[in-house]
Order: structure tokens, then C-alpha cells, then sequence
């Protein structure tokens, strides 16, 4: 049978003789159609159901772009942000994952907050934010963003968490994280991104 | 290619002066030049005041540089800090002396978290009298040579990130997570090691590290003649940077310049040298120097420095002795008498120095960190008033400021 | 030289020039400030200490920069029960002599005078020292916070500086 043809197929169906169910191979079924709520959706973005052919929602597309395109505003605090270059370094290479730092908050989506907040830069850190163009999400790097850290206590000029500024996404601990720390937080927030289309967002 | 292979250049002249007349791109036929005194300024035409940071990509951090412009000439800078401010001095006094080491490696100069932690550690040493065994030594002095070689990596490299040289950051960092895998292997972290421990360190060196080490080390050397083909001899690189910001020995003296930015003007003072700490009295090694102390030579002082920190640390593992790498009967509690100490130490951004004071209980009652980038930092008007707001950018990653150091 | 009796507290010997330069200072710190140096001594560290009553901070200061102590090292505070001592610390490129001078300062409002015509750091040192200790520098060209915001209340590192934020941390020892 040809494809494409709209025949609904499972994709792990086992074989008439009752054997073993064979594993999916997603990309190279192409008569399969999924579900849409699927979670290989989370996992992976959307299906291709025929040659050349995608069966989506329009949200669900745009939210997979924009999950593999997170341009990063180069922000750098504190020790987190060596990581942090170094996870855009040669490396670690973030530009696989299509992050890319950016100088300016006009042009990116992603604010890596990435080191400790002070009392004295946190309407900094408020101001970026409300400067990036919507959507944007942020990702709290490293303990002292998440929480304060080291500096809870007797840390009079520490802001205990950057979550009392400005909303956060995604938290990866670490003090310092490493950068497979911080890219796991980035694939995190890929999930969360195509989540958001169907509306679990938590 | 190398230097030799550059077109004569006569914009540079050993004086430092500008482009002959006539000869730059910039020339103008006379018959298109605008009369004199035809665009003088009005009389109430003020300087532009232009605001960089606290954050920006060229502040290597969080500092803000209110500038005044004439032109594109800074006429005036205001250095305003405090943004990573941690509160360091204040925790330190409620936290015991070996809890110490945790801040003082993340609050301070982070880039060179072994120097932070060996200065403290000097310091209440000195305090207790801890004699500290002979391979905890050479460990000390091995990490440390490594954590200087990364940190002047990064500093180079982001130079080249600020000049445009994006490539050349790439190789740095590239060099770079070679040895901070070596140091990790130690230490067991990657920035932040806490590898020091007052009367020693924690871990011994793990079996056939110290081959590593010779091999990575010696391997980042062997780069080093092509990066200096990709950056240090380009010409674009000699353009944005010889002849700016010029520093004299005296002015150099009077503003107090610390470590690379000291010796780029032609002192030869380095304190592993000059006020031995530690073993560094019993290695050989050159201190390199600058001649004019312009954004070319700090460069250059930071690179060559690379080869004289694999030369110590060659020399530390063929001396490394064996024997225990802690000193015995450090309480868990120390309770010093009272009293003070001081310890300074060369650290890759300069000298630093730790002032601890007790009062004989079991919390410091007051530490005191001296900063190399606090007071690299505070000279920075003084270098930076009459060159243009591009150069800025670069003289501020050759001072290689570290918020952490400079706000603590 | 004369010897002069040091009764430091665990001083240790020094050697060669160094020693004669630590003779040749401490001779002439008698010498030149004469009744205002209350004291000096040998600190652990192999620092030479002058201890000197409040008001002639400024003299013993110009002191030291005359005898070509050149290379500031800190100026900073600490926060006694009964008093603040205001420490600064120097050294000589060429002899490679420490020193360091103390004075006492009463816990009321009492204005040190500046030193930042004699050591250029010593600006952002003092700066500082105002930021944390809240001791005002009479005659300093800029004196402002340089740490802490510039609304920031009170001065965080006196021992009696209430966190507005307190989150207390539980005694462990």
C-alpha cells in the first residue's frame, strides 16, 4: 500500500504471528499518523506523517520553532557565567541546540540568569527582562539564582532566589552547574516550550 | 605567518604617533576640506554622556562606566561597582575557619579559585602556625600553575571576543576545558574546586595524573605559536591595540597597577619572585615584561606568562616528593589565638592579599580581602581617558577585571 | 643602628637589607613622630606595626610615604566592642619593608582625615571603608557609598547592623 493514503496505523503494533512488537521508527514510517498529544511530541516535535508532510496543529509548530531557536541574551554575573561560556564554547557547543548568545535583550528569548543576584543589580535584571519581546522564558542557572545559595544567610546584599524579580522557567542547580547541567536545563525548557501548546503548562 | 611577514608599517611609529599626514585612508583631497572655524562647536555644546552597563558583554561582568564623550574621544569615566557585591567579609565572620574556603573560592576572583583559596589558607596558617607538609606544596603549586594558565586563557580569549576575534575564543576555551578536565580530575570541580584545605590539600594526585598533566601542559604549548599566528601577530590586532592606553613607569607606580598590567610597563615584579611564598623560591622561571604598557604588551604578558606557569609546573612534578598531603593536628575547630596575619600572593590578575583577624574564638572576627582587580579597576580612568570608546572596551579586558574580586 | 627592643609578638628574625630597612624605619619613626607614636611591634606576619593615637593618623601616614613606602596594600576597619580600629597597610618596592599602622578610633562620629593625596588607591579603599563602617573621611573628594546602593541603611559589617531582610542562620557551634 502506498503511503500517505490516511490510513491510521499504529506504529508498534505487533505482527500477526504474535511476535514481539517491533520498535517504532518514527521518522521512518511514514504511513503513520500519531496522535497529536503523543509524547514522543514532547520528546521530539512534530510527526512527519508522509514524504514531505506534517500533520500539526498550527500552535504545536510554533511552539516547536521556537523551542529549537532559543536565542540567549548574554547575560553573565558570576561564576555561573564562566560555565555558561564555556557551555557556548567549542566544547560544549550550545549552537547545536540553536542557542546563540546574544548581545542585546531585543533580539533574544532565553535569559540565563546565571550567577548570583544582588540587591544592587536586581532592577537590572527586571529591566532586561521586561526589554526581551514575548515570549521569552528564563532559566535559573546555578544555586544562587535559584535560591541564594551559599549567601541565605548573613548575605545582607543578596537577593535569596531571582524568582522574587522575575518568573522562571527552568532551575539548574549547581554551584557552579556544569554545562551538560545547563544544557539538560535548556532541553528542560525545550519540553516545557512544546508543553505549553497544550496547555500544561504547569 | 609571522611579524616579519607584515607590510611595513608607518602608522606605527616608535613613538607611537599617528598616521603621517597624507598617508592614511582618512586623507582628504584639500579641495573638499571644510574651512576652519566653519564647524566650530557652539559655545553650549556639552559632552555626550553614554552609560555602559552594569550589564554588558564588554564589562566582563557586572560594572557600570558612565563615560563622557568628546567626540568619540572619553573625555571623563566614572567607575561605578558594587553590583556582585556578595557580602563576603560579613559571612566570613560567622562562619568557622575551614568553612571559609567554600566562600572565598566563589565570592572572589573565580577565574582563579586555587590562588583565592591558597591566600586564605596562607593566611590562617599563619595565624595558627600550620606548617604545611612538602607534596601538599607542590600539589598547591601545581593546581595553582594550571589554574593560572586557564584563567590567563580566558583572558586572552575573551579579549578576542571583545576585539571581534570570535575564533580565537573558540581555541582558547578549546585549550582551556583540556586542563580544567585535568583539574577536575584532582579536585573534583570545575570552577570552584575547594581543593585547599588549611594545612595542605584534600586529594592526592590520582594515579598517572601527574603524566596527564606533563602531556596537557605540553600540549597547550605546543598551540600556543598558532594562536599567536591567528591573533597576536594579525594586523588587525596590532592596529586596535598598539599605542593605546600607554602606561609610564611612574604613572604605573603612582596608580598602584597590579600583576600583568605592572609588568607590561617594564617592572619586573612578581611576587612569586620578589616576596616568595610557599616553594616558588626554588623554581626557575622568567618574569616576562612590557615595554610601553599599551593593550598590546598586557596581552603579550598574560601569554607569555602561559609558558613560564608550564615551566614551574614541569619543575613541581619532577621535585614532587612523597609523604602525606595534610598537616596533622589541624583541629576541627581551630580557635587561634589572637591576633592578625596578612599573606599576599601572586594570583593571575595580580596580587591579592587576605587580612584575618581573631580574637581567639572559633569564627574569624574580621577578614579583610585584598583585591587585584578592586585596585585594577579604580586605575581605570587614568587609562582610559583620551582614547576612544572602541578602545575602552579593550582596555578594560586587558585590566581583566573579575567582578567577584572587584565587589567580593 | 641602635637596637631598639622589639617586643612583638611572636616576631621572627628578618635578614640582610631587610632588616637594616626595618632598623632605619623604626629609627626614624621615633625619630620624626616622637611622643604621637604610642607603640610598634613585630606582627606574626613579619609586618612593622606603629600604633598611634587617633590624632596623628594623618602625620604617621605622611610618615610612612616619606620613607618611600610606596605600594599600598589596605586600608580597612574593624569593628571592636569599645572602638574601631582603622588599619593600613604599605610596602616599599624597594626594601620590601611591610608596615602597617593602627590607630583607634572612638565609636561616636569622629572624622579620620583622608590619605588619598598620599596613595591614589587609597580612595576606593576609604570609600569603602565609609560604605561598611560608616566612618566619614574629612576632606575626601567623593565621599559616597561604593558597595551598597547608594539608599542603602546602615553600615553592614559593624557588628550591630541588623540584615533588613534576617533570615538567621542557626547556631551550629
Amino acid at each position: 500500500m502506498a503511503h500517505g493514503q490516511g490510513r491510521v496505523r499504529q506504529i508498534a503494533d505487533s505482527d500477526t504471528d504474535g511476535n514481539a512488537p517491533t520498535p517504532p521508527r518514527r521518522w521512518i514510517d511514514h504511513g503513520a499518523i500519531v496522535p497529536l498529544n503523543h509524547p514522543e511530541h514532547r520528546e521530539f516535535g512534530p510527526l512527519l506523517v508522509a514524504p514531505g508532510a506534517v500533520l500539526h496543529s498550527a500552535q504545536q509548530m510554533i511552539s516547536w520553532a521556537r523551542s529549537h531557536s532559543l536565542w540567549q541574551m548574554m547575560f553573565g554575573l558570576a561564576c555561573c557565567a564562566i560555565e555558561m561560556m564555556a557551555a557556548n564554547a567549542s566544547h560544549y557547543d550550545l549552537d547545536r541546540f540553536g542557542v546563540m548568545p546574544r548581545g542585546s535583550p531585543r533580539q533574544s528569548d532565553l535569559l540565563i540568569v546565571s550567577g548570583t543576584v544582588t540587591y544592587k543589580v536586581a532592577p537590572m535584571v527586571e529591566r532586561v527582562y521586561y526589554q526581551m519581546p514575548e515570549p521569552r522564558w528564563v532559566i535559573a542557572m546555578g544555586d544562587c539564582a535559584t535560591a541564594g545559595s551559599l549567601y541565605y544567610h548573613d548575605g545582607y546584599s543578596v537577593v535569596k532566589g531571582v524568582d522574587q524579580v522575575i518568573p522562571v522557567d527552568v532551575y539548574v542547580s549547581g554551584c557552579p552547574p556544569r554545562p551538560e547541567a545547563l544544557i539538560d536545563g535548556i532541553l528542560e525548557l525545550e519540553r516545557v516550550i512544546r508543553g505549553e501548546a497544550e496547555g500544561d503548562h504547569p | 605567518m609571522t611579524r616579519d611577514h607584515l607590510p611595513p608599517d608607518p602608522a606605527r611609529t616608535a613613538t607611537g604617533a599617528g598616521p603621517p599626514a597624507g598617508t592614511g585612508p582618512a586623507s582628504i583631497a584639500p579641495e573638499h576640506l571644510i574651512p576652519e572655524g566653519e564647524y566650530a562647536a557652539p559655545e553650549d555644546v556639552q559632552d555626550f554622556l553614554i552609560n555602559i552597563g552594569p550589564h554588558h558583554p564588554g564589562t566582563h561582568g557586572v560594572m557600570r562606566m558612565v563615560t563622557r564623550l568628546d567626540g568619540e574621544k572619553v573625555a571623563g569615566l566614572d567607575v561605578r561597582i558594587g553590583y556582585m557585591h556578595r557580602s563576603l567579609e560579613k559571612i566570613v565572620e560567622n562562619r568557622s575557619y575551614h568553612q571559609v574556603i567554600a566562600f572565598t573560592d566563589r565570592t572572589t576572583d573565580y577565574l582563579a579559585a586555587m590562588h583565592n583559596d591558597w591566600v586564605y589558607c596562607l593566611a590562617a596558617e599563619k595565624l595558627m602556625g600550620i606548617e604545611v607538609p612538602e607534596r601538599a606544596e607542590h600539589l598547591r603549586v601545581i593546581t595553582g600553575e594550571i589554574n593560572r594558565i586557564t584563567s590567563h586563557l580566558m583572558s586572552v580569549g575573551a579579549l578576542g571576543l571583545d576585539s571581534g576575534a570570535t575564533s580565537y575564543f573558540l581555541w582558547c576555551f578549546n585549550a582551556r576545558e583540556r586542563l580544567v578536565q585535568l583539574l577536575e580530575e584532582i579536585s573534583g570541580a570545575r570552577l570552584t574546586y575547594v581543593y585547599l584545605r588549611l594545612g595542605g590539600v584534600i586529594y592526592d594526585a590520582p594515579p598517572g595524573w601527574t603524566d596527564r598533566v606533563r602531556e596537557g601542559v605540553r600540549g597547550v604549548i605546543d598551540e600556543l605559536p598558532s594562536y599567536r599566528t591567528l591573533f597576536h601577530d594579525n594586523y588587525i590586532w596590532h592596529e586596535r591595540s598598539k599605542g593605546i592606553s600607554t602606561l609610564s613607569h611612574d604613572e604605573a607606580m603612582r596608580i598602584g597597577a597590579q600583576g600583568p598590567v605592572l609588568r607590561s610597563t617594564g617592572i619586573r615584579w612578581d611576587l612569586r619572585r620578589d616576596m616568595p611564598y610557599s616553594i616558588y623560591d626554588r623554581f626557575d622561571f622568567d618574569i616576562p615584561v612590557g615595554t610601553t604598557g599599551d593593550v598590546y604588551d598586557r596581552t603579550e604578558v598574560r601569554f607569555q606568562e602561559i609558558v613560564e606557569s608550564a615551566k614551574i609546573i614541569h619543575q613541581a612534578i619532577e621535585d614532587m616528593p612523597a609523604g602525606p598531603i595534610l598537616a596533622k593536628r589541624v583541629p576541627r575547630l581551630p580557635t587561634p589565638d589572637p591576633g592578625e596575619a596578612y599573606a599576599r600572593l601572586e594570583s593571575p590578575r595580580g596580587e591579592i592579599g587576605c587580612y584575618l583577624v581573631s580574637d581567639g574564638g572559633m569564627k574569624p572576627y574580621r577578614m579583610k580581602w585584598r583585591g587585584a582587580s578592586f585596585h585594577n579597576v579604580a586605575m581605570l580612568p587614568a587609562l582610559s581617558v583620551g582614547y576612544t570608546l572602541s578602545d575602552l572596551i579593550n582596555i578594560v579586558g586587558t585590566i581583566d577585571p573579575v567582578m567577584g574580586d572587584v565587589d567580593r | 643602628m641602635s637596637a631598639v627592643p622589639v617586643p612583638g609578638i611572636g616576631s621572627k628574625p628578618a635578614v640582610g637589607a631587610r632588616e637594616e630597612a626595618r632598623h632605619a624605619f623604626v629609627a626614624a619613626a621615633r625619630d620624626r613622630l616622637g611622643a604621637a607614636l604610642v607603640g610598634y611591634h613585630d606582627s606574626r606576619d613579619g609586618a612593622v606595626c606603629l600604633i598611634t593615637p587617633a590624632s596623628g593618623y594623618r602625620a604617621a601616614a605622611e610618615f610612612i610615604r616619606s620613607q618611600g613606602i610606596d605600594r599600598f596594600d589596605f586600608l580597612t576597619c574593624v569593628d571592636w566592642p569599645a572602638h574601631f580600629t582603622l588599619t593600613l597597610q604599605a610596602y616599599s618596592f624597594e626594601t620590601k619593608l611591610v608596615t602597617r599602622l593602627s590607630i583607634r578610633i572612638p565609636r561616636d562620629d569622629f572624622a579620620v582625615p583622608t590619605i588619598t593625596d598620599l596613595w591614589f588607591l587609597a580612595d576606593w579603599e576609604e570609600r569603602e571603608v565609609f560604605d561598611l563602617f560608616g566612618l566619614n573621611f574629612a576632606g575626601h573628594p567623593d565621599l559616597k557609598r561604593i558597595l551598597n546602593p547608594e539608599t542603602w541603611v546602615g553600615h553592614p559589617l559593624r557588628k550591630d547592623y541588623a540584615d533588613h531582610v534576617d533570615i538567621k542562620r542557626p547556631e551550629y557551634f
